[in-house]
């Protein structure tokens, strides 16, 4: 059996420490999600922390026929539709966040350069239409989740992600080379 | 392999979404091939970059475990059944909720639609009776006579049969009561002669008009629909009264004179051979008014019975008519026999004349 259906089994028995479990395998992947989507630490965490709570209260409701994960970033997805909705936020890159959320792994040549390439990200991500933005954050902050899985989130079909995939991918593509000749 | 085929496969290979044969070809295509190496690694380059960009450090954000466990109700799920079917039924609340609104709908409208027939067949049956109604009415309109009450001169016998009656009956015979069968007086040239398929001459009582029945034969008993002629025999006029609007196939089968200016007229179904009478009306031949002769039914008259030949006619001095008649009786439902009786009909005259006269202005 599933992994994830197993321990859901579990906590509607009403053992928590599964659910514990749970949290910590998916708490990441939320997180980065939600961060990449609204762009506000803060907000972010409390999102992700009612994201939580909502599934727990409507865990009784899964139906074992899908993925948990994507029925989890569906959760995901509709809370920060709700957040957008109701703070009718403007995403603009916090560059003091910036500094914070680089891997310390980089050296700091590195890091010059990392910056700008994901300020051009960033901001390429802001040219793009809602969907398309979730097809490129769902892609990429979740080790390359399967088309199907984010046509599962999406309410989409696979074949229409795909396309628009390798659109935003070509726009991505032609948008960093302008904004490098722009610096030079 | 070629480049043409590398660059089709080449998403796929990025994705990882293809055959391992396929797979070691292709990356074997790219230790050969620079420009083709060069895409590839364009590709990868352009995945790693978004990979990185939309990366985030972990340490940057607070676990989240602990507040998430803080607030969520820990007593919420539990092994006891009656959590379990609560549950049960509220994640399956709508198929539920559904399904007793089927039972609901079935157990309700199933008798409804029992008893009532659907809209479509109850009214297709109720048709079917008006038409039945209708059909009876037209073979005898003399049935209604018998059924309702006319006015306050009907005989109490009768009013009683019809207090017990059904009140559709009364409705479906009123209908047919209402019935008044049209002629419509043509002038005829002075020169028009009429055939020998008549009924014999009536002659008013100074011997003013004559008038008879054209195209039924002597007795009245052809299958035609025929009308009446009369003739004024000091000028030689000639008018018809034909049936007007007779959707009902009804004939004039016989006539006799009251005054110079009515007739009796007995008026039955033109067709057939078993319905030799008919209803007696009142005609009168300057207005081609027509009104019942007998309204009160003092004929007695039912559906086994119908006015077949007028014997004679006399005014009384209260200005009422005393008529005599031959009823043809149907001995049985099916009308095979038949007797004759005399009858004698009190008919209110002097009423009867203020339909029939023309208005005065």
């Amino acid at each position: 059996m599933d992994e994830d259906l197993r321990l859901i089994q579990e906590v509607l028995k009403g053992n928590i420490d599964s659910f514990n479990i749970l949290v910590n395998k998916y708490e990441l992947s939320i997180i980065r999600f939600i961060y990449n989507t609204i762009k506000d630490r803060e907000a972010a965490e409390d999102i992700t922390q009612e994201v939580f709570i909502t599934l727990y209260n409507k865990l009784y409701t899964f139906k074992k026929e899908y993925k948990f994960s994507n029925w989890l970033f569906q959760i995901a997805r509709n809370k920060c539709i709700d957040y957008v909705r109701k703070y009718k936020r403007v995403y603009e890159a916090n560059v003091e966040d910036f500094s914070d959320l680089v891997s310390n792994e980089i050296s700091p040549e590195q890091s010059a350069e990392f910056k700008e390439i994901k300020r051009i990200v960033e901001n390429f991500i802001e040219t793009l239409n809602e969907i398309d933005k979730q097809i490129i954050i769902l892609r990429y902050t979740n080790e390359h989740m399967t088309f199907m899985d984010i046509a599962e989130v999406l309410y989409m079909s696979e074949s229409a992600i795909k396309r628009r995939y390798y659109k935003t991918r070509e726009k991505f593509r032609e948008f960093k080379l302008e904004k490098e000749k722009g610096c030079r | 392999m070629d480049c043409k085929i590398f660059r089709k496969k080449l998403s796929d290979l990025i994705e990882d979404n293809i055959s391992y044969d396929l797979k070691d070809a292709m990356m074997e295509h790219i230790t050969k091939c620079e420009a083709c190496r060069s895409l590839y690694d364009d590709e990868l380059t352009l995945d790693e970059t978004l990979e990185k960009a939309l990366s985030i450090n972990p340490q940057n954000f607070r676990s989240l475990r602990e507040d998430i466990l803080k607030n969520i109700d820990k007593k919420r799920y539990s092994r006891s059944p009656i959590k379990k079917v609560y549950f049960h039924f509220k994640k399956f609340r709508r198929t539920y909720t559904s399904m007793a609104a089927l039972i609901a709908l079935v157990v309700f409208v199933t008798p409804y639609i029992i008893k009532n027939g659907i809209g479509i067949y109850s009214g297709k049956s109720t048709g079917y009776q008006n038409a039945q109604s209708t059909a009876k009415a037209e073979m005898k309109p003399s049935l209604a006579k018998d059924t309702v009450s006319t006015d306050a001169l009907s005989n109490q016998s009768k009013a009683e049969t019809n207090s017990t009656m059904k009140k559709s009956n009364l409705e479906q015979f009123a209908a047919a009561e209402s019935y008044m069968p049209k002629l419509q007086k043509k002038s005829l040239d002075k020169t028009y002669k009429v055939s020998d398929f008549i009924t014999p001459y009536e002659y008013s009582l100074n011997r003013k008009y004559s008038a008879t029945v054209v195209g039924k034969g002597e007795q009245a008993i052809e299958e035609a629909i025929a009308n009446i002629v009369i003739k004024d025999l000091n000028t030689g006029d000639q008018w018809s009264f034909d049936m007007l609007d007779n959707a009902k196939q009804l004939s004039p089968k016989f006539v006799k004179w009251i005054d110079d200016e009515n007739v009796l007229v007995i008026i039955g179904l033109a067709h057939g051979t078993v319905d030799l009478g008919g209803d007696l009306y009142v005609l009168n031949i300057n207005t081609a008014q027509v009104a019942k002769a007998d309204p009160t039914n003092s004929a007695m008259l039912d559906n086994k019975s119908e006015i077949y030949r007028i014997l004679s006619v006399k005014t009384l001095e209260n200005k009422e008519l005393e008529i005599g008649v031959e009823i043809l009786v149907f001995d049985d439902e099916i009308k095979n026999k038949t007797h004759i009786e005399n009858r004698t009909i009190i008919s209110p005259f002097y009423q009867i004349v203020k339909y029939t006269q023309p208005v005065n202005p």
